[in-house]
C-alpha cells in the first residue's frame, strides 16, 4: 500500500512518536520568532493538540498577535485574522448570503471564521453579539447564517487575544463564554536577556516573514487522534475531580465539569508532548494553572483565582 | 463471611464505619438488660412472648425512626412505659396493688432480686418494650447519648436489683461507653465534608502505604481512643480484683445472684441461694437446742428455681405474737429452745413453727417460717413451739392431687429452659407410682441409691438438676434436693427446696449441739389436706461418714469422743444406743471458742457457705471456663490493648519493620506498588515525607533522588497510569526496592 511508503518516508514507527515529533517541530518553529516564551508556546501547542481554543491576555505589545501568527504559520492550513472593533458585525465574522444575479439564488459567502486557524485580535473590543458569533463556532464547530448551518473546516482552532488596559472601552467576556477557551495565557514581559535578543532579531528583517509551515493538516489531525487515545486512569480522574471540588469549596464559582474535561484533554496533549501514552499527575499540575483559573470567580480579581489554583495544587492530595 | 456481609451492607447502606460500630454498641448496651430480662422470664416460664415483644419493639423503633420526630418518640416511650405499668398493676392480685408495687419497687432498688417478685414474668413483659424502643429509636436517629440514657436506666435498674451479673453489667457499660464514643465519631464524620487534602477513602486499597499513618488520623484515631477506653473499663476492675483487699467484694458479686448459699442463708436468712461447686465443712458450733426429740431444724425454704439457684418470692410480714396457722392435717406440739452459739442471722425451728418468743424480734417469711429482723448474738436464746404433722403413709397416699391454684402455680414453676429429658426420665422412673406420695418416695429412693455423696464437685454451667441427673455421679445435699424438687415439679407435684440443720450431736437427754457442718438441704412436698412433708434424697450413710471425719479432724487434739449426729429417723428409735453420750465432754465442746461467722472457713455440707471473707478452698466461685459474655469482654479488651499498642507505635513499628524488609510476591501489580511504597518509605525517613500536593516526580526532583529510585518510580508510573505491567517489570521493581532498603 502506498500508505506504507509515506509513513516510512516520515521515518515513523508509531502514531505516538509522530504526534510528539509534530508538536515539538511546531514548538521549535515558533521559537525562531518568539523568544523567551517557551512555556507559553508549549501551552498553546498543547491546547491545539487537545482540540481546544486559546485566549491570550496581557498588556499590548508583548507579542500576543505575533505568537498567534507564528503558531498559525507553522501549520500548512488556512489562516485568517479578524480584528475585533466596537463596530464589527456578526456577519463580518461568519459571512453573509449574497444574491447571485446569474443563478438568481442566494449564495453563502464565508466569513473569516472559515479557516483552520483563526486569530481573533482584541476580542473584548467587539460587542457581545459579535463575540458570540465567534464563540458559537468555537463550541459547535459550525456557523449559522440565516437559519442554515455551515460547518467550519477541520481542524479548527481559535486563538484570541484581549487587552487588559483600557478596560472601560472593552466588553469583557462573560464567564460562560470564557469557559469555552481551553487555555487562557498571560504572556508577561520577556526577561532581560530574552528581550535584548528579541530586539536584535527584529529590528531589521522580521523573522516571521521567513516562517514556513512544518506540519501538514493531516499530521495535525492524526496527532489530535493520538492525543484523544491517551490513557487517563482512575487515579488521574479522581485527582482532577478533587481539584475541581477544592475550587468549588473555596470560591464563589468553582471549576465546572466542562473545566475538568478540558483539564484532562490538556493533560493528554501534555503527555503526548512528553512522549507518553498515559497521563501522570505531573501533566495535570502543569496544565491546571492555565486551564482552570479563568473558570473560577473569586470574590475580587482574577489574580486570586490563579493563587487559588496554585493553592489547590499545593494542598490537594496527589497520588 | 461476616466481613462480606458487612461489605454488602455497607454498599447498600451508605453508613460510615463509625455508624455501624455505634449501632452495634447500642445493641450491646440494650442487649445487656435484655439478656437479664430474658433470663428472668425464662426462669418462670416460656420466654417466647418476651422475645416476640422485644422484636416488635425493635421493628417498631426501626420503622418509626424514619418518620417520627424525637419529641413524639419520647411520648411513645412514655406511653409504652405507662401502658406496661398499668398492665402490671391491673394484673396484681393483691389489693391495694399500688402499695405492693411501691413496696416492691423500693425493695428492688435496695438490692432485692427481681426473681423474688411473684409476677416477675408479667413485670418483664410490661417493662421491656419502653427501653428497647427508646434506645433503638434514638440510636438510629443518631441521638446516641439519649439512646444510652434509655439503655443505661434499664441497666442501672438491674444492677441495683442484682439480677444483672457483674459480667453482664460490664458488657452493658462497655456498650454504653462504646455507643457514646463511636456515636460522637459518627456525628462528627457525618457533619464534616470529605477533606480533599487527605487521601480519599475510595482509594485506600493499598492501605499499608507509607503515608497512611499520617493521613488516616482523625476518625481512625478516634476509634482507637474509644477502644482504649473500653479496654480500660474492662481491664482496670479486673486488675483491681486481684488486689487482695478488694478481692472478696468483687467475687461476691460474681454469679449474678446474691452469692449466698446455705450457710450464708443460715446466717442471715438470705432470699436466694445459688448452687456452688466444691465445698468444705466447718465444725463450728452454731446452736445448742433443747428439745424432746431430734428434728431437722429448718431455716428457710425456696420456691423459685432459676436453673442454678433458688429464690424465695414474696415479702416477709412482721410477727405480731399471734399463733400462726398449723398444718391442715393432724399435728402434735413440740417445744424447742434454741441458744445461739455464734453470731448468726437465722432462727431455725422444726416445721411447722407456730409460736415464737424470745429476745430477737422476728418476721414471718412468705412460706410461713420465722426469720429474725436482725442478727442473733452469741448467747441469745428463743423458744419456738412447732406443730409437727402426724401423717400416716396411707393418709398421704390418699391426699390426692387437688391443689389450690396458688400453690400449684408457685411450687411447680420450672425454668422454660429445663430440658425435656428431665421430665421423661422422671416419668419413666415413677411409672408405677400411683400417687404423689409414691412418686416422691420413688424419686427419693432412687436418688439415694443411684448417686454418690461428695463435697468435691464441679459446678455445672447450666441447669443444675439436669446436670446432676444425667452427667454427674455424685454431689452433696443441695444437688440432691434441687434435683428432687425439679423432678417432682416436672410431674406437677408441688415441692420446694428447704435448708436448715440436721438435729446435731446429742450431748444430753434433751440437748443437741448443732454445728456448721450440720447444715443441710432437703425437700418439702405438699399434700392437700395434710401440709408440707419433708423428704431427704441425700444418702445418709456417706454423709455421716464425711461429717464424722470432719468432726474428728477438728477435735482430735481434744480427745473428745464426739458423737455423730443423726438424722431424726435414725435418732427416733435407738436414740440412746447410738449415742452413748460422753456427757462429760459437753462443756468443753461448748466452750470451744466460737469465732465470728464472718471469718470462718465455714462451709457446710448443706451447701456451701461461701461467706464473704472465706478464703479457703471452698469452691471456685469464679467460673472455670469463660462464659460467652466474658469472651466478649475479653475480645473488646484485646482490641483496646491492640489499639493502645498501635497508638504507642509499638505494633506499628514492628509491623513496619517486617513490612519493609520482607515482600511477599502476590501479582505483578501489587508487587510493583508495594516495592514503590517501600522505597518511598525509606526516602521519607532519609529525606522528608512527600507532601500532600506534591507529585512523585516533583518529590524526587526536590530530594535529588538517584536513578534507581527514578527508574522504580517510572516503572510504577507505567503501571499506575499506563496500565502497563508484566512479571519482568515486577521483578525489576522488587529488586530495586530490595537494594534501596538494604542500602539504607
Amino acid at each position: 500500500m502506498t500508505d506504507t511508503d509515506t509513513s516510512r518516508s516520515q521515518q515513523s514507527d508509531s502514531p505516538l512518536r509522530d504526534a510528539t515529533r509534530v508538536a515539538n517541530q511546531v514548538i521549535e518553529n515558533v521559537e525562531q520568532v518568539i523568544v523567551g516564551q517557551h512555556d507559553a508556546i508549549e501551552h498553546i501547542v498543547t491546547a491545539v493538540l487537545g482540540r481546544g481554543h486559546i485566549l491570550l491576555e496581557d498588556v499590548p505589545g508583548v507579542g500576543k498577535t505575533m505568537l498567534a501568527r507564528s503558531v498559525a504559520a507553522s501549520f500548512d492550513g488556512e489562516f485568517k485574522r479578524i480584528q475585533f472593533t466596537p463596530d464589527l458585525l456578526p456577519t463580518d465574522v461568519t459571512g453573509v448570503n449574497v444574491y447571485n444575479q446569474k443563478t438568481q439564488e442566494f449564495e453563502f459567502r464565508p466569513g473569516p471564521i472559515f479557516a483552520n486557524v483563526v486569530l481573533g485580535d482584541e476580542i473584548n473590543r467587539a460587542p457581545p453579539k459579535t463575540q458570540s458569533a465567534l464563540l458559537e463556532a468555537m463550541e459547535e464547530q459550525q456557523v449559522s447564517v440565516d437559519g442554515t448551518t455551515h460547518p467550519v473546516p477541520q481542524p479548527f482552532t481559535v486563538i484570541a487575544t484581549q487587552n487588559t488596559v483600557e478596560q472601560n472601552r472593552a466588553y469583557d467576556l462573560p464567564m460562560a463564554e470564557l469557559d469555552r477557551f481551553m487555555t487562557k495565557l498571560h504572556l508577561g514581559y520577556p526577561d532581560e536577556a530574552a528581550e535584548t535578543e528579541m530586539l536584535g532579531d527584529v529590528v531589521g528583517h522580521h523573522p516571521i516573514e521567513d516562517l514556513t509551515s512544518v506540519a501538514t493538516l493531516e499530521a495535525l489531525s492524526a496527532a489530535r487522534e493520538t492525543v484523544a487515545d491517551v490513557t487517563v486512569e482512575e487515579p488521574i480522574r479522581s485527582y482532577a475531580t478533587r481539584l475541581a471540588r477544592y475550587t468549588r469549596e473555596n470560591a464563589q464559582l468553582g471549576v465546572s465539569p466542562r473545566g475538568s474535561i478540558s483539564l484532562l484533554r490538556a493533560a493528554q496533549a501534555r503527555a503526548v508532548l512528553d512522549g507518553r501514552s498515559y497521563v501522570i499527575p505531573d501533566d495535570i499540575q502543569t496544565e491546571a494553572p492555565v486551564v482552570l483559573p479563568h473558570r473560577i470567580r473569586t470574590e475580587s480579581s482574577e489574580q486570586d483565582a490563579r493563587a487559588l489554583v496554585a493553592e489547590a495544587l499545593d494542598t490537594v492530595y496527589v497520588e | 463471611m461476616s466481613a462480606a456481609v458487612v461489605e454488602r451492607v455497607r454498599r447498600r447502606v451508605p453508613w460510615s464505619g463509625s455508624r455501624i460500630l455505634a449501632l452495634l454498641a447500642a445493641a450491646l448496651a440494650i442487649g445487656a438488660p435484655l439478656r437479664t430480662m430474658y433470663y428472668l422470664s425464662d426462669v418462670v416460664g416460656d420466654p417466647t412472648l418476651f422475645l416476640a415483644l422485644t422484636a416488635l419493639s425493635l421493628v417498631g423503633a426501626t420503622l418509626l425512626a424514619r418518620v417520627l420526630r424525637p419529641p413524639l418518640a419520647v411520648g411513645v416511650g412514655a406511653v409504652l412505659f405507662a401502658g406496661g405499668l398499668g398492665a402490671y398493676i391491673l394484673n396484681l392480685s393483691t389489693n391495694p396493688a399500688i402499695t405492693e408495687l411501691l413496696g416492691d419497687t423500693a425493695a428492688l432498688l435496695t438490692g432485692r432480686s427481681l426473681l423474688q417478685i411473684a409476677k416477675v414474668r408479667l413485670w418483664v413483659l410490661s417493662f421491656a418494650p419502653a427501653p428497647v424502643f427508646l434506645t433503638w429509636y434514638f440510636a438510629l436517629r443518631r441521638w446516641y447519648v439519649t439512646a444510652t440514657v434509655a439503655a443505661g436506666t434499664a441497666l442501672a435498674f438491674f444492677a441495683l436489683t442484682t439480677d444483672s451479673g457483674v459480667v453482664t453489667t460490664l458488657l452493658g457499660v462497655v456498650g454504653i461507653a462504646a455507643t457514646i464514643g463511636f456515636g460522637t465519631l459518627d456525628t462528627l464524620s457525618a457533619d464534616e465534608p470529605a477533606d480533599l487534602t487527605k487521601r480519599p477513602d475510595a482509594m485506600s486499597g493499598s492501605s499499608e502505604t507509607g503515608q497512611t499513618d499520617d493521613d488516616s488520623e482523625g476518625i481512625d484515631a478516634g476509634r482507637r481512643a474509644v477502644l482504649e477506653q473500653l479496654a480500660a473499663i474492662i481491664v482496670v476492675p479486673a486488675a483491681l480484683s486481684q488486689v487482695p483487699i478488694t478481692r472478696d467484694s468483687l467475687l461476691s458479686y460474681d454469679d449474678g445472684s446474691d452469692g449466698q448459699t446455705v450457710e450464708g442463708s443460715l446466717f442471715d436468712a438470705g432470699e436466694s441461694l445459688s448452687v456452688l461447686g466444691s465445698i468444705s465443712l466447718t465444725p463450728e458450733i452454731r446452736y445448742t437446742v433443747e428439745s424432746e426429740e431430734p428434728r431437722y431444724w429448718r431455716v428457710a425454704s425456696y420456691d423459685r428455681y432459676t436453673g442454678n439457684g433458688w429464690v424465695r418470692t414474696g415479702n416477709p410480714t412482721p410477727y405480731d405474737d399471734q399463733r400462726l396457722d398449723s398444718p391442715e392435717g393432724e399435728t402434735r406440739t413440740l417445744r424447742q429452745e434454741f441458744r445461739a452459739e455464734s453470731t448468726i442471722g437465722t432462727v431455725p425451728a422444726a416445721w411447722k413453727p407456730v409460736r415464737y418468743s424470745g429476745e430477737p424480734s422476728v418476721s414471718v417469711s412468705s412460706e410461713g417460717g420465722f426469720q429474725p429482723d436482725g442478727t442473733l448474738s452469741t448467747g441469745d436464746s428463743y423458744e419456738v413451739r412447732s406443730e409437727l404433722l402426724v401423717a400416716t403413709p396411707d393418709g398421704l397416699r390418699e391426699a390426692g392431687t387437688d391443689y389450690d391454684d396458688a400453690t400449684a402455680e408457685l411450687y411447680t414453676q420450672l425454668p422454660d429452659s429445663t430440658p425435656d429429658r428431665v421430665t421423661e426420665r422422671t416419668a419413666i422412673l415413677t411409672a408405677n407410682a400411683e400417687n404423689p406420695y409414691e412418686t416422691a418416695l420413688v424419686v427419693e429412693r432412687w436418688l439415694q441409691e443411684s448417686k454418690g455423696y461428695s463435697l468435691d464437685v464441679d459446678r455445672p454451667d447450666f441447669n443444675v438438676a439436669d446436670a446432676f441427673l444425667f452427667e454427674m455421679d455424685e454431689g452433696y445435699c443441695v444437688y440432691f434436693a434441687t434435683t428432687m424438687v425439679t423432678m417432682l415439679r416436672t410431674q406437677g407435684i408441688p415441692a420446694r427446696m428447704t435448708v436448715g440443720y440436721t438435729s446435731g450431736q446429742r450431748i444430753d437427754e434433751n440437748q443437741w449441739v448443732v454445728r456448721g457442718l450440720n447444715s443441710h438441704a432437703w425437700v418439702e412436698v405438699y399434700f392437700p389436706g395434710q401440709g408440707w412433708v419433708q423428704f431427704d434424697p441425700t444418702p445418709s450413710g456417706p454423709r455421716e461418714a464425711v461429717r464424722q471425719q470432719r468432726i474428728e479432724e477438728a477435735s482430735s487434739d481434744e480427745s473428745s469422743p464426739t458423737v455423730g449426729d443423726d438424722n431424726p429417723v435414725e435418732q427416733y428409735t435407738p436414740s440412746d444406743t447410738s449415742t452413748p453420750a460422753p456427757l462429760t465432754e459437753t462443756d468443753e465442746t461448748e466452750a470451744e471458742p466460737t469465732e465470728t461467722p464472718t471469718v470462718t472457713e465455714t462451709d457446710t455440707p448443706a451447701g456451701t457457705a461461701r461467706e464473704p471473707g472465706s478464703g479457703d478452698d471452698a469452691g471456685p466461685s469464679l467460673p472455670e471456663l469463660p462464659s460467652r459474655e466474658e469472651m466478649t469482654l475479653g475480645v473488646v479488651a484485646l482490641l483496646g490493648i491492640a489499639a493502645g499498642a498501635r497508638r504507642s507505635g509499638l505494633s506499628g513499628r514492628a509491623y513496619r519493620a517486617v513490612w519493609l524488609r520482607y515482600q511477599r510476591r502476590v501479582d505483578p501489580e501489587t508487587d510493583i506498588e508495594r516495592a514503590f511504597q517501600r522505597a518511598m518509605y525509606v526516602l521519607s525517613k532519609e529525606h522528608r515525607a512527600r507532601e500532600s500536593g506534591e507529585t512523585v516526580r516533583a518529590y524526587l526532583d526536590a530530594i535529588g533522588a538517584d536513578d534507581r529510585v527514578r527508574r522504580l518510580a517510572a516503572l510504577r508510573e507505567r503501571l499506575r497510569y499506563g496500565g502497563e505491567v508484566d512479571e519482568a517489570i515486577a521483578d525489576e521493581a522488587v529488586e530495586i526496592a530490595d537494594r534501596i532498603v538494604s542500602a539504607r
